[in-house]
């Protein structure tokens, strides 16, 4: 048998080149493109021609009110989404981890969002959502709650957003951790009930600890998912009322395919670049030393 | 000798396709791309596909979308200048933006060339305002198929019972009636409320705005300063709010078209303002509890007296189409009374584009529904005729303008700001705007 020849250095880049030109043709021109374009005057709606016009786009962008209400908005949609998946996904994998009777008929149930296109969903909570004839004002009402116009005032427009995504995503989070429980050593939650913890403290010590690696993921995974919340927002509020729901990438969606300014559209794009390096920067960061694998 | 065989079948083979090109099909073998709206007439279109396609040997491949999606598509493509789609549709409000870019080519430029047959377009025959929505700087660019405007339905026995013997014309007749029929379980009336543009709340408040004689502008297109807050457009807010927020269903300010044509459907509003095309869908015996029940009458109007929206769908040739005689010989075939006719009757395509059609008998037979309110189709000519053409200023900065300006509707529905504030921000909002893009100094 011949003996084992290491593959000299070169010879990966070699075999990697034709996936790193088809990744840097699919993203770094687009996004040179885009720099490029940030800088024009470009817009189907102007009489004038197109036109270098250095950064005043971007100057433009802090004087404009819509795009600032979309920062906040469009952190709001990440945090508040994520933190509310997380905190319900854990409880919902805890109750699932306990093989309680019916637990496997809920995994197939906990599916179903998954799978729904999000038109679709989008869509029907938008029918929920609306007063009188939606489902949801009239299960608050057998409460003895008079529920919200949801659509049409900005906060619970704001709130309607936030239970749609929560409600989209729950199960995947709950899935993914209670995959990972039920890796966990069965010995260790033995060895805490012997001293005498209690099933929450078990939870506590035990559950949690163990399962701090897949909450970091998938903490990362799906505020990267959030940073990309449109179908949602284009559905059920279309970015109203008057604007209170818009995000940044949904606004430079309006600039660039409804007014058509080009241009414009480009310098948000760019500046929503940025502050996802900012985001993501750190928490890859943070993922990485959790990570992170011994030689 | 085999060489020379295959010489002569190479060359039969090259032969038969030209020679089966006849005379009466010079475009047999063409495929051509279609991008627009599904709609009851692009549908119709599509059912009779067969048909053209035996008779000319051109073939059609349709993509019809939603509203929004399909304009926001056909922007693109023809942006981009791919050449992907031979034929796309447009709403009237989009002419300026496709003309002044150059995305369509004039159906004016086959006018007189051997691939016009002007019997069977009879462009004559088609609606003047239709056709004038369809042209810029006096060019047709495209032929219209679709005449849109809205009147107002109402529950006929709703009316009745609270005395009511004649529809209201203008607003303060509206208002003076609604606290007689407004109740919680069936308001007074459901307009949309969501602002984009071209088919959200400005469909509406247009109407308001043209009837209460504001100007969007100083002297348009001489002086585009906008006049968005002017006392007339301020008392247009206010009727238009206050109809709304005071006899209209809890959540109206995020109603679309479908929401407003359900509540209808429903009976669950006793007027709403809608689309005259929309009459077929409304009055489903398989989904309206109100069908047999309903009047229709012109919009109600201000000052100016009543002002219907206006806006025409039709159909254009692109200009980076590679099949341009052929695109052109479709529109001609489309546009046609015979095909026409057949959609109107096999579909629910009422807004037809041809002034006999109006008058043919099938046509009328079909359409002229009348349940003791006055004739559907009376009312619907009625306010065709009282829309005014610029319902939507003519320019290719309106898109953003009208954005504005809903986005001002909504916030003063919702309460953000009153209508005066609201209308003064859009004002200044729209000024901006029109600097930005060149149109003001």
């Amino acid at each position: 048998m011949a003996a084992y020849q290491p593959i000299p250095q070169r010879a990966y880049y070699k075999y990697l080149s034709p996936s790193i030109i088809v990744l840097l043709l699919l993203t770094v021109l687009p996004v040179l493109f885009t720099l490029y374009l940030s800088t024009s005057s470009l817009s189907f709606a102007s009489p004038r021609p197109e036109r270098f016009i250095g950064l005043r786009n971007y100057s433009r962008l802090l004087d404009d009110s819509r795009f600032l209400q979309s920062i906040p908005v469009s952190a709001l949609f990440i945090v508040a989404p994520v933190a509310l998946q997380l905190v319900l996904g854990f409880i919902v994998a805890v109750i699932m981890n306990e093989r309680l009777p019916g637990m496997r008929w809920l995994r197939y149930v906990l599916v179903a969002p998954m799978v729904i296109p999000p038109i679709v969903t989008g869509l029907t909570w938008r029918v929920m959502f609306t007063p009188k004839l939606g489902s949801v004002n009239y299960f608050l009402s057998l409460i003895g709650l008079d529920g919200p116009s949801w659509l049409t005032d900005a906060n619970w427009a704001l709130t309607a957003i936030v239970i749609v995504a929560v409600w989209g995503w729950t199960p995947f989070v709950a899935l993914m951790f209670l995959a990972a429980m039920q890796s966990f050593p069965d010995e260790l939650y033995e060895a805490a009930v012997i001293d005498g913890a209690t099933w929450v403290q078990s939870v506590r010590h035990v559950t949690l600890p163990l399962l701090k690696p897949t909450v970091t993921f998938i903490g990362i995974l799906r505020t990267m998912e959030a940073l990309g919340i449109f179908p949602i927002i284009y559905i059920v509020t279309a970015g109203g009322p008057a604007a209170a729901t818009e995000t940044v990438n949904f606004y430079a969606y309006v600039s660039g395919f409804s007014y058509l300014k080009v241009g414009y559209a480009s310098a948000i794009i760019v500046v929503f670049f940025f502050m996802l390096l900012l985001i993501i920067g750190p928490t890859m960061r943070f993922l990485l030393r959790n990570f992170q694998v011994d030689d | 000798m085999l060489r020379r065989i295959l010489a002569l079948l190479l060359c039969t083979a090259l032969v038969i396709p030209v020679m089966s090109q006849s005379d009466d099909k010079p475009y047999e073998g063409t495929s051509l791309n279609f991008l627009y709206l599904a709609t009851a007439f692009t549908n119709g279109l599509k059912e009779l596909e067969p048909e053209f396609e035996e008779l000319t040997g051109i073939s059609v491949e349709f993509e019809l979308l939603d509203e929004e999606g399909s304009v926001r598509k056909t922007q693109l493509e023809l942006a981009s200048g791919a050449g992907n789609y031979d034929v796309v549709g447009i709403q009237s409000g989009n002419i300026p933006l496709y003309a002044e870019n150059g995305w369509v080519t004039p159906v004016e430029t086959f006018w007189g060339t051997d691939v016009s047959d002007p019997e069977a377009l009879d462009h004559g025959d088609l609606i003047a305002s239709t056709m004038n929505a369809m042209a810029w700087d006096g060019v047709q660019q495209c032929l219209p198929f679709f005449a849109a405007t809205i009147i107002m339905y109402y529950q006929i026995d709703i009316f009745e019972a609270a005395g009511i013997e004649s529809p209201p014309t203008t607003y303060d007749e509206l208002l003076e009636i609604a606290p007689l029929v407004h109740t919680d379980e069936a308001p007074l009336i459901a307009l949309r409320g969501n602002p984009p543009a071209a088919h959200g709340n400005i469909w509406h408040f247009n109407s308001f705005f043209h009837g209460e004689g504001a100007k969007f502008f100083v002297d348009f297109p001489n002086d585009l300063t906008p006049t968005v807050n002017s006392p007339e457009a301020i008392r247009a807010l206010t009727n238009f709010v206050t109809l709304k927020n005071n006899y209209g269903p809890e959540g109206v300010a995020a109603y679309q078209y479908p929401d407003v044509t359900r509540a209808m459907q429903q009976g669950t509003v006793v007027v709403v303002m809608e689309g005259a095309p929309l009459a077929g869908r409304i009055l489903d015996p398989e989904e309206s509890k109100v069908a047999g029940n309903l009047g229709f009458a012109v919009v109600p109007g201000g000052a100016a007296g009543p002002k219907p929206s206006f806006a025409a769908h039709g159909i254009c040739v692109t200009a980076d189409s590679e099949h341009q005689e052929a695109a052109y010989t479709f529109l001609e075939w489309a546009m046609s009374f015979d095909t026409m006719k057949k959609i109107a009757l096999a579909q629910p395509h009422i807004a037809v584009t041809r002034d006999s059609l109006w008058e043919d008998e099938d046509f009328i037979a079909k359409y002229d529904y009348d349940y003791g309110g006055g004739s559907f189709l009376k009312a619907f000519q009625d306010s065709l005729a009282a829309a005014p053409a610029d319902y939507y200023p003519p320019f290719a900065g309106w898109p953003l303008m009208g954005d504005i300006l809903g986005q001002a509707v909504q916030e003063a529905e919702i309460g953000a700001r009153t209508p005066e504030d609201a209308l003064n921000h859009a004002n200044e909002l729209i000024t901006q705007m029109l600097e930005d893009e060149g149109y003001l100094p």
